[in-house]
């Protein structure tokens, strides 16, 4: 709050109401869904029946718990996986594009740049769609033409990662290139006049030096991709990650409340990933 | 909305809503002559995010939309998958494409602002 202003009390308290009102309008739907996840009953829904920790962990008809649904654990591991691969993936393509934007001037670069913020504006639907065309494209001339068939071209997981490695680029890369940005280029000049090879003085001064950010990078490219729907939405085959294995089972046959307890999950660890990012990058700037 | 607006405004002087007070000018004429021109650039890349988001997106409409709602990605993802209609899907999703590039690209020009800087805020 800027001190130079005349507050008036009123004000004051107008402004921390409509902050706690803000805030419980963002965590009352998250609480909500988290807590049906322990209410001992078949619907997301009031009454209260009692404390049960069934949903997570039972085995039994009618009442199959989250670690026993098969079809949503092999969402899940098809959605670590998927993440895993497009965020390793998209740190190292981002590393470059940051080293490519900050290092060097080439013709055309503002073009560049622009295409590889493009995907961040364009509406995922759209990414999706895109690439499916293209690659069904791509897969139909072959098969029409040499009697090839290239499976991982059709929609599927190759696809998936393909699509969510678009935009998380261009995450990685402006994440990446905000920290490059900062790092004083003499140190690596210093390094070069001490004899060292460029790949040395690559991994021994700038890498370590932008450790924390392709951390980060990382961590926040896991959780974009693995709470993306639209573009993946277009892309899924028959290994679906677990967004869209939940929005399956939420429309086409109805949920339970496995569905919550899933969510109430995803919740404790995508919390528990953000706030190792958070420590990370604290432990870096008590060094720094 | 609030990040690229919270990071225009954190580089905002107090000095400058002080001098606006000093001059005698009442906290509605301070906000409306010194913050909001200042803010202007955050303010048109929140709204520019908050509309590519909204136009682009499925699973919120699908979800809360009830049996009325017909957004328009809900037709792309229909056209595509339900009705295997692939030129019918594809031009309703380069129609969403140049609506949306050609609002963002009024909205960018009519602020003066430019793509590279309104997104890749950092």
């Amino acid at each position: 709050m800027n001190v130079a202003a005349p507050q008036s009390s009123f004000l004051r308290w107008v402004y921390r109401f409509y902050m706690l009102a803000f805030l419980i309008y963002l965590a009352a739907p998250l609480f909500a869904a988290g807590m049906f996840a322990f209410n001992d009953s078949m619907f997301p829904a009031l009454p209260w029946n009692g404390f049960t920790l069934d949903w997570f962990f039972s085995s039994t008809e009618p009442k199959i718990g989250m670690f026993h649904d098969r079809r949503l654990l092999r969402g899940l591991q098809n959605s670590l996986i998927i993440g895993v691969a497009v965020s390793a993936l998209a740190v190292a393509a981002g590393t470059c594009n940051a080293f490519l934007f900050e290092r060097k001037q080439f013709p055309g670069k503002n073009i560049f740049y622009i295409m590889m913020i493009v995907p961040l504006v364009i509406p995922g639907v759209i990414l999706g769609i895109s690439i499916l065309v293209f690659a069904s494209m791509i897969a139909n001339g072959l098969e029409e033409t040499f009697g090839i068939e290239w499976d991982f071209l059709r929609p599927g997981i190759f696809l998936v990662i393909l699509g969510q490695f678009s935009f998380l680029t261009t995450i990685t890369s402006l994440v990446i290139g905000a920290r490059l940005r900062k790092f004083d280029i003499a140190l690596e000049e210093a390094a070069l006049n001490l004899g060292a090879t460029r790949l040395r003085v690559l991994m021994t001064v700038t890498l370590p030096y932008l450790m924390p950010a392709l951390f980060s990078a990382f961590v926040v490219a896991f959780l974009v991709s693995f709470e993306n729907f639209n573009t993946t939405l277009m892309l899924v085959g028959s290994d679906a990650p677990l967004t869209i294995t939940m929005y399956d089972r939420m429309v086409k046959v109805g949920s339970t409340p496995v569905l919550n307890a899933v969510s109430f999950f995803l919740m404790v660890g995508s919390g528990l990933l953000a706030l190792l990012s958070v420590v990370v990058q604290r432990g870096d700037n008590k060094e720094a | 909305m609030i990040v690229p607006l919270v990071s225009t405004l954190d580089g905002m002087d107090n000095s400058l809503i002080e001098a606006g007070y000093n001059l005698g000018g009442s906290r509605l004429t301070v906000f409306r002559r010194i913050v909001v021109p200042y803010a202007m650039p955050g303010i048109v890349a929140g709204c520019i995010i908050v509309f590519m988001l909204t136009a682009g997106s499925y699973l919120t409409p699908i979800l809360l939309g009830g049996k009325n709602s017909m957004w328009f990605t809900e037709q792309i993802y229909e056209q595509f998958v339900t009705r295997y209609n692939w030129e019918s899907g594809a031009t309703f999703g380069v129609l969403l494409l140049v609506f949306t590039s050609f609002v963002v690209w009024l909205g960018l020009r009519l602020t003066g602002q430019n793509l590279a800087s309104t997104v890749a805020k950092d």
